[in-house]
């Protein structure tokens, strides 16, 4: 069973590839950050915005469509802000026959900010995520200065997910098979709604269940190799200078957008 | 509204940079915190357990069971990881759930990862906490005991997790305030039968299995009832608030202003709670309906467990 | 009734697009044993997952005790069908030995005296009718092999399929899972390693290789075929 497809990254050379994760993480989230502090209906700012993760997603070489069909799953979170296009007060642009709601400019000008500015910035962490490897994040995060237990927890995880996941998949399948139609008269197919969710609870517990007993051998397997509790790591690499020139020239062109959003004010 | 079945991840964009800032300073807190707590109880093998359980954690949430007309319901986890290892260790294990579903498959936001760590982690682990050892002081150690605490641990988890979330949106004004509380705390009051209901179920395979998991877990902290009581206050005391914020927006802001909420992100294009509701719904009526609802549904929730557990054990 | 198998020309490709299956063809008889062999990545667990529409392909025909496979007949086929998957881990969920062979018929929407006595049976085929109240978990690699098939068994399959049963059992537990499918009379194709009991309990022999079926027919021949076995990664017991 391959549950590899679970993986996001893409492999790859090109010029973000390349780029340090550090690097890749920091200006990532100082990309959403600016975009988060871009005011509602600054749509220049957001044609800037949007340009930018374009010109990155071309810098990956992954192809224009890839970051934007994954993006789309993460749309339909956008129609939880439909309610604001009725609920901001201004002026009226159409009326819901039988419900009386007013649609008003603001309310349009609203929803589509926010939908925007959240697009925009689920495209900047699915590039990240596609051209950064999960331990060229870790060594992000410890660079951040996450405490070294906590990216040891991560790794761990990391390591575990595919295998516990294929569990969990396997699992599923088992009850599948076992899920049958009797093909009689009578008799409600399914079970109860009680008996589902408990099988499903036994499921999990199974699943917990194993993961103990494997934190078991995985923890003598540790002690094998002399682990004491104390986790330990490399040193982090030095920044090439082309990682530097990334990071200013990023810098610089999302201080000059913050500037930007401080003046449409 | 939010019915991502796998919880309530918040997407970048619907919270201010503000909300933002500051759950993420909460959040950082808490974690450091329990970081040096886990050092201290779980000792050498606290990395390959938590690591592995937070896997497992994960996967769990993939695991589905049909709800009715092609939905399906899920684990957040919350509950179950604090029964089986206590809260600091659960809160970094669903730390690391929310934050790789982040950082990975884009499953909530980044800069907004700081809340979904509190709502999800915080709050989720904190509920969890003290409702199932209080229920556990006060119901005993049998089975039935067990099944229920969880249950109830469970439902409330992920209630006023959701509670928690409709107030940032709210706050943020990504959503009218009289519509997102009512809409999560009542779906998520139905989800949260699911989260109960396959809670209950783990446990009653871990208590067949492996009853010693679920004792070592629930190692009441050498702090006495006062804790308790505190910790039901306040859970019980966002459950009571939020009615309230969606009757009284200005008293939220009011209380905002003077705490200087205000300064920090310099956003004039809209207010802390802003003024705009849902035209045609009052908001007493809403408070009134809104307490009534919870009330019946976690009635009809105990009652629920109570009956079928007693079928459960007068049927084989 | 039919309890047979008809693969006509399957061919499938995982979402990755990495193939598994080339073009596989078999006739399976009602209450035929055959033992499936091959070396890992043949595609033997792939084929497998296809008898109870686990995985669906749209290239080649599929017909499982009488029904072709489609995603209507899906109900109808997995209560037809029974599938033993290689870990009993991932098929034991339940607490107790009697809710995980209940699980089936409870599904099917039973009554409860209805599945009580699906369970005593199916205990009873396995020999194992005294663990109804055990815990599954705490039982022997050998003891969750015999409940996994007994899970399944409730179900009153026409058709058993099974993926590596003796895999990981010592010799006695061996021993008692031999004798166990040397006593059930359904239809049943067997994916295995193990050739000295293909020898034993099964008359007829499917080769797969790469996703082909390469040699297909009585035991007794192709055991003496040292080349085929060979050139497919098997070795004359």
């Amino acid at each position: 069973m391959h549950v590899h497809f679970l993986d996001p990254y893409q492999d790859g050379s090109s010029p973000l590839h390349r780029l340090d994760a550090r690097v890749k993480l920091l200006l990532t989230v100082a990309f959403i950050l600016v975009t988060a502090l871009t005011p509602i209906g600054a749509w220049p700012v957001y044609i800037l915005l949007f340009a930018l993760v374009i010109a990155a997603q071309l810098l990956a070489e992954l192809g224009l469509g890839y970051v934007l069909k994954r993006s789309a799953l993460a749309l339909p979170f956008v129609l939880s802000a439909a309610p604001l296009l009725f609920s901001v007060a201004g002026d009226a642009l159409l009326t819901l026959p039988g419900l009386g709601w007013v649609l008003s400019v603001q309310g349009l000008e609203r929803f589509l900010s926010l939908s925007i500015k959240s697009w925009i910035s689920v495209q900047a962490a699915i590039l990240m995520s596609a051209t950064a490897t999960f331990p060229d994040l870790l060594q992000a995060m410890r660079a951040l200065r996450v405490p070294r237990l906590l990216v040891a927890i991560f790794s761990l995880m990391w390591r575990y997910l595919f295998v516990l996941v294929d569990e969990a998949l396997r699992l599923m399948r088992a009850r599948l098979a076992r899920s049958g139609e009797s093909g009689l008269a009578g008799g409600k197919t399914g079970g109860s709604l009680i008996w589902r969710a408990q099988t499903a609870g036994g499921m999990a517990g199974s699943l917990f269940l194993r993961g103990f007993e494997r934190a078991d051998r995985i923890y003598t397997a540790m002690l094998s190799r002399g682990y004491d509790g104390e986790v330990r790591s490399f040193p982090l690499p030095p920044l090439s200078a082309a990682d530097r020139i990334a990071l200013a020239v990023g810098g610089g062109v999302l201080g000059l957008i913050l500037l930007l959003n401080f003046l449409i004010r | 509204m939010l019915l991502s079945p796998f919880g309530m991840h918040i997407p970048d964009g619907f919270l201010s940079t503000a909300v933002s800032v500051i759950f993420w300073i909460m959040s950082v807190a808490a974690v450091g915190l329990a970081l040096q707590r886990v050092n201290k109880d779980l000792g050498e093998r606290q990395v390959p357990l938590m690591g592995v359980l937070a896997a497992a954690i994960f996967a769990g949430q993939m695991l589905n069971f049909a709800v009715a007309g092609g939905t399906s319901g899920h684990l957040m986890g919350a509950a179950i990881a604090t029964i089986l290892l206590g809260p600091w260790a659960a809160l970094l294990i669903m730390t690391c759930v929310v934050a790789i579903q982040a950082l990975i498959f884009q499953d909530g936001g980044l800069l907004v990862l700081g809340a979904n760590i509190f709502n999800m982690g915080v709050v989720g682990v904190t509920v969890s906490y003290f409702t199932y050892q209080t229920l556990r002081r006060i119901l005993g150690t049998q089975r039935w005991a067990v099944l229920a605490a969880g249950f109830a641990a469970a439902w409330l988890s992920i209630e006023l997790t959701a509670l928690v979330v409709a107030l940032q949106l709210a706050i943020s004004g990504s959503a009218p305030v009289n519509l997102a509380i009512p809409a999560m705390a009542g779906i998520h009051a139905v989800i949260g039968i699911g989260e109960g209901l396959i809670t209950m179920g783990s446990l009653a395979f871990l208590y067949a299995t492996r009853r010693d998991l679920i004792e070592t877990g629930s190692a009441p902290a050498p702090a006495g009832r006062l804790v308790w009581v505190v910790g039901l206050l306040l859970a019980g005391g966002i459950a009571v608030l939020s009615p309230l914020a969606s009757a009284n927006p200005d008293g939220l802001e009011w209380v905002a202003e003077q705490n200087g909420f205000l300064k920090l992100a310099q956003n004039p294009s809209y207010n802390l709670i802003p003024d705009y509701v849902l035209p045609g719904v009052s908001n007493e009526a809403l408070a009134t309906i809104l307490a009534g609802v919870i009330g019946a549904l976690i009635v009809a929730g105990a009652a629920f467990g109570i009956a079928y557990l007693r079928r459960r054990s007068s049927g084989d | 009734m039919h309890h047979t198998i008809e693969i006509d020309n399957l061919h499938y490709a995982y979402p990755d697009g990495h193939s598994a299956l080339y073009g596989v063809s078999l006739h399976i008889e009602a209450c035929e044993k055959v033992a499936l062999v091959g070396p890992n990545g043949a595609g033997k667990s792939t084929l497998m997952l296809h008898l109870n529409g686990i995985l669906s392909s749209s290239q080649g025909k599929l017909r499982v005790a009488g029904l072709d496979l489609i995603p209507a007949n899906f109900g109808k086929i997995r209560s037809r069908v029974g599938l033993v998957f290689q870990s009993p881990d991932d098929q034991l969920f339940s607490p107790t030995v009697y809710d995980d062979v209940a699980f089936g018929p409870l599904y099917q929407g039973l009554s409860v005296a209805e599945v009580r006595q699906r369970v005593e049976e199916a205990l009873a085929l396995v020999h194992m009718s005294d663990y109804a109240r055990r815990v599954s978990h705490h039982l022997s690699v050998g003891e969750k092999k015999r409940i996994a098939i007994a899970s399944v068994l409730s179900m009153k399959p026409e058709v058993l399929v099974l993926d590596e049963p003796t895999a990981g059992l010592d010799p006695r537990a061996r021993r008692s899972l031999i004798k166990l499918l040397d006593e059930l009379s359904m239809t049943m194709l067997v994916s295995t390693h193990d050739l000295h009991m293909v020898r034993e309990l099964f008359p007829r022999m499917i080769v797969m290789d790469q996703g082909l079926v390469v040699a297909d027919g009585p035991t007794s021949l192709l055991m003496e075929d040292e080349a085929l076995l060979a050139a497919h990664g098997l070795e004359k017991p």
